[in-house]
């Protein structure tokens, strides 16, 4: 008798482990592949497209007021004719601007709004998110929690944060210490003063693509001033740039890079440790960080017409007087100095 | 004497489990608990560059169209892509199905393979010679890209130091049976965990094959694919990181595969892959340690990967060795504290170190329930041991001798005319 139950105890002992799996495989609760989204296409401009075409197709024609609509959830969708909001106003619902939109000093946007003219958006206003299929202008102190785009250009005023995504198809203009996660503008400008009024001189030949050179050097940590280079080059180190060097090619380092004033690159950047452009420097190409990423007063990234992009892991800085033809963005922190 | 061998044996059975269990919990913790490197796939870039999509095809009308017709929707520009299915003397209908495409689409240039040698690397050899793109996206036939996925592989090539950049497989037929849903677990854990893992730790991420893609002029110059070798992939790998470039992973560049519904099937396929993963073990073990390019930690790394399809076979002959042991009543070989730990790297660490990398990666992806499946991949290992270690021997033989592989195809269950995905 002791036997069979020590048996039957051993046999309880191995079925046990698969007890739960044997009741998943009858259930079927997890058999389903993993989901791979098969349309999904990288667009810096996702959110707002996504947002335009549910709006659009919910609203089909219907006039101006309240009306309660399914957008991706049961929404209350206020449309206006044009809508001025008085200082602080909090607005409830989905907004939904035939013309323009101009708001006083702290207003609450709680839901989403859609302008369909200009959007001017008054000091230390709050909003969720914003798509404008004219200019956006932000005064100081703006925040927004989820994102901005507009069809034309946005003006961005001191001390604003630009949320998840601010993105537009024209000229992204960032005042100091304003802060963000991603920007995608033609450029993403942060010229204020002097610097505003000076032309990119190489803002007109768009045509300037990146060069890749056949050959690479490896292991340089530092370039003198002047240096000419017409190969890529990839090193282990530390590499420094020196000022007014030109390179002909692409640039990548295993730990920090460091790039002197008046450095033009006409490749690729990438870092394991952090990137420091300095002063009036110019890559053609993209720029791409696993640390931070620096450019100083006057870097530009690209050209005219062609997308690049600034991507920095832990972190990017844009000092007065930068350029980056396209998109920027990071998991860290990004800040306009 | 014997027995004192055996005894020897067993400890360095117990060493090496003991190795592949640090491995496999680093890799873990680190997906776990650590921070994670970017890959590339967030960067934006106009000026990609031109690329050749191979998809080597033997009798494959089951699966031609599904990838045709997704290949024609991708997002990249048209102007800078060409896509080569290679024939590779099919005797189905593949031929007509690819020849209706190429008269539909002018970047699709089919490639008919009807003399010279059979198999996926020397029908990829004929492509690259014949292909004009920068870099070369390798597809198998039964593969279903989603539309961005081709942006997502060739934007790695943004990095001058990259030689090669592998996706992420994800199986589709998971309902189809236990052995569909072992597999699902077992790619999950591959891929999620252990290759992220590698790439996050400057490791050397593994070229896949598929789902990926590499320099073409790059590996041109480096000779092609050795036709001696069936992991052309794997060697390629090896090759690559050996001169100086750099194999990454992009998680985000995920793609469903069809994987084996039988057993059979897929004792062919693991005994294939055995059998080529040791053939490059064999030729690469030292020059992996004579590289120049390589840091001590790629190599440390790239020897546990060189050797990962050798530990199944130490499992097996240890388990046989044990069991010698045991009825010679040699086993007590230690006693106290020595002999805990051989039976916690044996059962613990040893047999069940890739199971923690299953559970988590199964955390990552939001798939809570397949985890109760764990303790049914203890009979995917045993019958991934006898047939990988059948692949080993095969490879020794193949080594010593100077024998040449035959290549095998996978066998699609696919049936013909359905659309492959979950739409």
């Amino acid at each position: 008798m002791m036997l069979i139950l020590a048996f039957m105890l051993l046999c309880l002992l191995f079925f046990l482990p698969f007890a739960a799996g044997i009741r998943e495989l009858k259930r079927k609760q997890d058999d389903a592949p993993l989901f791979i989204n098969m349309d999904y296409c990288k667009n810096p401009r996702y959110f707002a497209v996504s947002f335009r075409n549910l709006l659009i197709k919910s609203i089909n024609g219907r006039s101006e007021g309240l009306h309660a609509l399914q957008l991706s959830k049961r929404e209350t969708v206020q449309i206006a004719n044009s809508a001025k909001h008085t200082d602080g106003a909090v607005l409830e619902n989905v907004l939904y601007i035939i013309n323009d939109l101009s708001s006083g000093e702290d207003v609450v946007f709680e839901k989403e709004v859609y302008v369909r003219g200009n959007a001017h958006i008054g000091a230390g206003n709050h909003l969720q998110a914003l798509a404008c299929d004219g200019d956006i202008h932000l005064l100081r102190g703006t925040r927004f929690f989820r994102w901005l785009d507009a069809e034309g250009g946005i003006q961005v005023d001191e001390e604003c944060d630009l949320g998840v995504s601010a993105t537009c198809a024209g000229k992204l203009d960032l005042a100091p210490r304003c802060s963000f996660i991603r920007l995608y503008g033609f450029p993403v400008s942060t010229c204020r003063g002097s610097i505003a009024g000076k032309e990119d001189c190489l803002a007109g030949t768009g045509d300037i693509a990146v060069f890749e050179s056949e050959s690479t050097e490896r292991n340089i940590s530092k370039l003198d001033p002047y240096s000419i280079k017409h190969c890529s080059i990839i090193t282990n180190t530390t590499l420094t740039i020196g000022d007014h060097s030109i390179i002909g090619g692409h640039v990548k380092s295993h730990k920090k890079l460091i790039i002197g004033a008046s450095v033009t690159i006409l490749g690729n950047l990438f870092a394991e440790g952090d990137i420091e452009i300095g002063l009036q420097s110019r890559v053609l190409g993209t720029v791409f960080s696993q640390g931070c990423i620096t450019l100083k007063q006057g870097a530009i990234i690209g050209t005219r017409d062609r997308i690049k992009s600034v991507i920095g892991k832990k972190g990017i800085f844009l000092d007065n007087g930068v350029r980056v033809y396209g998109y920027v963005a990071t998991e860290g922190k990004g800040a306009a100095l | 004497m014997v027995i004192l061998i055996l005894k020897a044996y067993l400890l360095v059975f117990i060493g090496v489990m003991v190795f592949y269990f640090i491995r496999h919990f680093i890799f873990t913790l680190n997906r776990l608990f650590y921070e994670q490197r970017m890959c590339y796939q967030d960067i934006i870039d106009s000026d990609l560059k031109t690329i050749s999509i191979l998809i080597p095809m033997h009798n494959e009308e089951k699966v031609a169209t599904n990838i045709l017709d997704l290949l024609v929707e991708s997002d990249y520009d048209k102007d800078k892509i060409e896509v080569i299915p290679i024939n590779d003397f099919s005797e189905d209908r593949t031929r007509e199905i690819i020849d209706d495409y190429g008269e539909r689409y002018p970047f699709i240039k089919p490639l008919h393979r009807c003399k010279g040698e059979r198999g996926k690397p020397a029908a990829l050899n004929e492509a690259l010679a014949g292909a004009t793109g920068e870099i070369i996206i390798v597809f198998d036939a039964d593969y279903l890209p989603p539309k961005g996925i081709l942006k997502s592989i060739a934007v790695c090539f943004n990095d001058p130091e990259v030689g090669a950049a592998m996706g992420r497989v994800i199986p589709v037929n998971t309902r189809r049976n236990i052995l569909t849903r072992l597999l699902d677990l077992e790619r999950t854990g591959g891929y999620q965990v252990d290759q992220q893992a590698r790439y996050n730790l400057k490791l050397m991420p593994q070229y896949g094959g598929t789902v990926g893609g590499f320099r073409r002029k790059e590996v041109i110059q480096l000779g092609g694919f050795n036709l001696r070798i069936l992991a052309e992939d794997t060697e390629l790998t090896y090759r690559l990181s050996i001169n100086g470039w750099k194999v990454i992973y992009a998680n985000r560049a995920e793609c469903y595969e069809e994987v084996p519904e039988t057993w059979s099937v897929r004792a062919r396929q693991i005994q294939r892959w055995s059998r080529g993963h040791n053939e490059v073990m064999f030729a690469y073990f030292f020059p992996l340690l004579k590289s120049s390019h390589l840091s001590f930690r790629e190599k440390f790394d790239g020897i546990f990967l060189l050797l990962v399809y050798v530990v199944p076979v130490i499992l097996l002959t240890g388990l046989v060795d044990s069991l010698v042991l045991f009825f010679l009543g040699e086993m007590e070989i230690f006693s106290g504290i020595f002999f805990l730990v051989f039976i916690g790297a044996y059962n613990t660490f040893g047999n069940f170190a890739p199971f923690y990398q299953v559970g988590t990666a199964c955390i990552l992806d939001g798939a809570i329930h397949r985890i109760l499946l764990l303790p049914f991949l203890i009979f995917n290992f045993l019958f991934n041991m006898w047939y990988i270690s059948k692949g080993f021997f095969a490879a020794v033989i193949d080594t010593v001798t100077r024998r040449k592989a035959g290549w095998h195809k996978t066998e699609r269950f696919r049936q013909a005319g359905s659309k492959g995905h979950v739409s």
